[in-house]
């Protein structure tokens, strides 16, 4: 995936945490899924994104997920707080 | 008081390994932390997670949030993400005047209007970390009916105090002794610091049971290993529950032949001794039910 | 478990015809006699010691034999490499190789397999690149997975013949006495090599700590070593023994520890008297060190400890909390030196341990056995073979006789591990079946299997957080979220059997 300076990052690269990188913009919704459960839970993790990203409506975006396997509050957490900074900017507070 | 408190657990508000683990030790609360454990550039991260993760995996057990102090920029927007998840309350810290309190106490109103949660069920607790904190200790105390219980957040007491750290805690005696006596004046729970040195067993367990011996009902932990050893300090004896269960029984004869005089063994019983007795029989139920 | 599928592809498979599937209860039986043991004879004088080009053409070894190996000497085993290399430089080829394990040291095995020196294997578990071998299919047919008891079965009922058996020998004098306890090499108990010293054609002795005068420690003995060879080392000390093993400090882990302690202390099993087995590893160390100071505490002393032993076992019989311990493996130093110096401390073959098929083997005698596993299942089937994918990577070692043996087993396992749940509807690979395990104990709760409504009554008011088997999956799958589910080939890489010879589970092949 192609990042520009624009893009967001949240969260971490703690184990049994994630990092997401998400540019708004280009066509349509691309979603990368990158995590050390993929075989199982790749499925559960998109599914997370998605939500989210509908939540916002939210229709042309890059998403890069890099997962250590995180659970699915945390996946929706992280995605929903790139989402907002991708928005509103990263403002203190 | 309606509950127990003997711990409150610390946990990262920033931190999902840790957030998902933390109901397993057993703690009769837990506080997921906005506030210290949190980096600035991650206030928004943590209330998003604090916020999803209680909305699918809140545990059984009382649920606190430390929000930021009152004079950072992040406290409102704390206060207003957190209130409609309804915990059981909002732990403010650098607590100094009544009127912090009651400004926090309106700020919850607000958002509890807006959420419609009827006003006053989300209470606060007081972390008092200043000299004038610590002066005031009765006016935080006492500034609302939200307020349920106050502590002392000893590391920034010392830097406000220009105090050296001891191994045995002496120079924060005063201001533990004096929190516990104005928080029961106030008639709120006094909760213990947080001994930090989670390494050292032995040391904690004399912390816990002095703290305890100065009229503290509850203790903040940040290290799981802790809680076992903060709820084995207020565990009756058997010796102490079973008076405790004379008392109540005396208490329920006077009630039911409507004398107003309690008797037991000879000898009047009057109404701190009947509480006493209450919350005793409290912990012991706890500690059956959950150890 | 398997089904009539399954038991048709087995029953293709040269010397698998007459393979059973596994069935619950009591379905074993003995009803041939045990294998005839070779009879030996060696002209007074006879010299034993050899090279090994000497001894390979002495006994007469030669394409499509059998050999075998303990694997006492754990991670830092040289023994069967060595070997091995000898045999191949002999252009010997299409042998079976028969472990009583193999760890990720035996991997500098592979060029052996893949140029067809090696074809079959049996063993207890197999990892890293030889179990990636296996589970591709490479093998000339599928791997067999035995237990301790069962491998010693197969020995003793003729089942697995071996032709000759190389024993690893920390301590070997000139006539063929043999020891694990003396020496640089020391590894402790050789109870693994026992049945094959027994009943092997040949038995070949290989030692780099030679004596010369008769051994005053003789766990294997002269009447049953041909030959022996001596070589620089049988292996590396680093490997051999661990350091000790640390109670866990990983606060979840002290939990399910704690837990499980409380669990026993309430059942009628921690008594005076009692005999227990509690694994290796962390968690198991932490329950036995909470189970000692509530012996302690109440003045009790149990009769004996089963299975293996480190630093802390030997601990608690020192102090006199236990009488006796019989031991078929050590794991370090303070185990080995107990082993050699306290008579207390007692050697078992792998055979007296765990084979079903004798008078009783001292598992039977346990009552109660603390063991992990990789997966669980709602049937309380239990997994240590295999990983939540189907890779090999651990042992099925003496668990299922362990758990067949004991009054009441007691799996500690961490209901999740990261988002991975271990409690699942079904178990990637069964190998201990749920009619012998008795309670879960995980983080999040402890669950009885409701075959033992006995061991539930004793817990009632125990302020233990007792659940259903139900309630723990759902509290797993609510945390790891919806899981997809994998698909397994049904070519057979492996063949997993219950201790009485049954085919309880097989392995899958993938291209790794």
């Amino acid at each position: 995936m192609d990042f520009s300076s624009k893009a967001v990052v949240a969260g971490s690269d703690s184990k049994n945490d994630l990092k997401i990188t998400l540019e708004v913009g280009g066509s349509g919704r691309h979603v990368e899924i990158q995590s050390r459960v993929q075989e199982k839970f790749g499925e559960a993790i998109r599914e997370d994104v998605i939500t989210i990203l509908d939540e916002y409506q939210i229709k042309d975006v890059q998403v890069l997920v890099e997962d250590l396997g995180a659970l699915d509050y945390a996946v929706k957490a992280r995605v929903e707080t790139a989402v907002k900074r991708a928005l509103y900017g990263q403002k203190e507070g | 008081m309606n509950s127990l408190y003997r711990t409150m657990f610390f946990v990262p508000g920033n931190a999902p390994g840790k957030m998902t683990k933390a109901a397993i030790y057993g703690a009769d609360c837990i506080i997921y932390d906005l506030e210290d454990a949190v980096s600035i550039h991650e206030k928004d991260a943590a209330r998003d997670l604090v916020r999803h993760f209680l909305m699918e995996h809140r545990p059984d057990c009382r649920i606190g949030i430390r929000i930021n102090a009152q004079d950072t920029s992040y406290y409102d927007e704390d206060v207003k993400t957190m209130v409609p998840l309804k915990p059981d309350f909002l732990r403010l810290p650098k607590s100094e005047t009544a009127a912090d309190i009651k400004n926090l106490d309106a700020l919850i109103t607000t958002y509890e209007q807006e959420a419609n949660i009827p006003t006053g069920t989300i209470k606060i607790v007081a972390t008092i970390e200043t000299a004038l904190g610590v002066y005031n200790a009765f006016q935080i105390a006492s500034a609302s009916k939200r307020v349920l219980a106050i502590g002392l957040g000893s590391e920034d007491f010392r830097v406000d105090m220009h105090m050296d750290r001891t191994d045995d805690g002496q120079e924060i005696l005063f201001a533990r002794n004096l929190i516990s006596l104005a928080a029961h004046a106030a008639s709120v729970m006094p909760i213990d610091y947080v001994y930090s040195n989670f390494k050292n067993a032995g040391g904690f367990t004399a912390d816990v049971t002095f703290g305890k011996m100065l009229g503290f009902m509850g203790k903040s932990v940040i290290h799981p290993n802790q809680i076992p050893l903060v709820h084995a300090v207020y565990s009756p004896t058997d010796k102490e529950i079973e008076e405790a269960e004379k008392v109540m029984a005396a208490y329920k004869t006077a009630m039911a032949n409507a004398s107003g005089v309690i008797a037991l063994d000879g000898k009047m019983i009057d109404k701190p001794i009947v509480t006493r007795a209450k919350v005793t029989l409290a912990y012991a139920g706890e500690t059956r039910r959950k150890g | 478990m398997v089904n009539s599928s399954v038991m048709e592809k087995i029953h293709a498979i040269p010397g698998c015809e007459n393979k059973k599937a596994f069935a619950e209860g009591e379905t074993i039986q003995a009803t041939k006699k045990m294998a005839a043991r070779p009879l030996k004879y060696a002209k007074l004088g006879t010299k034993k010691v050899h090279n090994l080009s000497y001894i390979l053409d002495a006994v007469g070894l030669q394409d499509g034999m059998t050999i075998s190996f303990h694997h006492a000497l754990r991670n830092g085993d040289v023994v069967m490499c060595h070997i091995i290399d000898a045999i191949a430089k002999k252009g010997i080829k299409d042998l079976t190789l028969s472990a009583s394990s193999l760890s990720k040291v035996q991997d500098c095995l592979l060029p052996y397999f893949e140029t067809g020196v090696i074809t079959r294997i049996d063993t207890s578990g197999c990892r890293s690149k030889l179990g990636n071998f296996v589970q591709q299919g490479k093998l000339a047919q599928p791997a067999i997975f035995r237990t301790h008891g069962g491998r010693a079965r197969a020995i003793e009922t003729g089942e697995l013949h071996i032709d000759v058996a190389f024993i690893a020998a920390p301590c070997c004098d000139r006539f063929g006495n043999i020891n694990g306890v003396q020496g640089g090499s020391a590894c402790g108990s050789i109870g693994y090599a026992m049945p094959d010293a027994q009943y092997a054609d040949h038995v070949v002795a290989v030692t780099d700590n030679l004596m010369d005068s008769v051994l005053d420690y003789v766990s294997i003995p002269q009447t049953e070593v041909d030959y022996i060879t001596e070589i620089d080392s049988i292996g590396d000390p680093h490997g051999i023994t661990t350091g000790s093993i640390r109670i866990s400090n990983n606060p979840a882990e002290l939990i399910i520890s704690q837990y499980a302690a409380e669990l026993i202390a309430a059942t009628e099993y921690f008594k005076n008297g009692m005999v227990f087995q509690f694994g290796t590893g962390g968690m198991a160390i932490a329950t036995a060190g909470y189970i000692r100071k509530k012996m302690l505490a109440q003045h009790m002393v149990a009769d004996a400890g089963v299975g293996g032993v480190s630093e802390f076992h030997v601990k608690m019989l020192n102090e006199g909390l236990i009488k006796a311990f019989y031991d078929p493996q050590d794991f370090d130093l303070t185990a080995i030196a107990s082993l050699r110096d306290n008579s207390k401390h007692m050697e078992i073959s792998a055979s007296a341990y765990a084979n079903p098929f004798s008078a009783a083997p001292y598992v039977n005698i346990l009552d109660f056995t603390v063991l992990s596993a990789t997966e669980m299942d709602v049937n309380f089937n239990v997994n240590v073979l295999t990983d939540s994918y189907g890779k090999l990577m651990g042992a099925a070692g003496g668990h299922p006789d362990a758990a067949a043996g004991a009054k009441m087993t007691v799996i500690t396992m961490p209901l999740l591990r990261g988002r991975l749940p271990m409690l699942l509807d079904h178990v990637t690979t069964v190998v201990t079946p749920g009619e012998s395990v008795d309670v879960l104990v995980t983080e999040y709760g402890i669950a009885v299997n409701p075959r033992r409504q006995d061991i539930l009554a004793c817990l009632k008011g125990k302020r233990l957080p007792i659940k259903s088997i139900d309630e723990l999956k759902y509290i797993a799958d609510s945390l790891a979220g919806r899981m997809t589910p994998i698909e397994f080939s049904d070519t057979i890489a492996g063949i997993v059997e219950y201790r009485d010879g049954t085919v309880i589970d097989i392995i899958h092949k993938f291209n790794i």
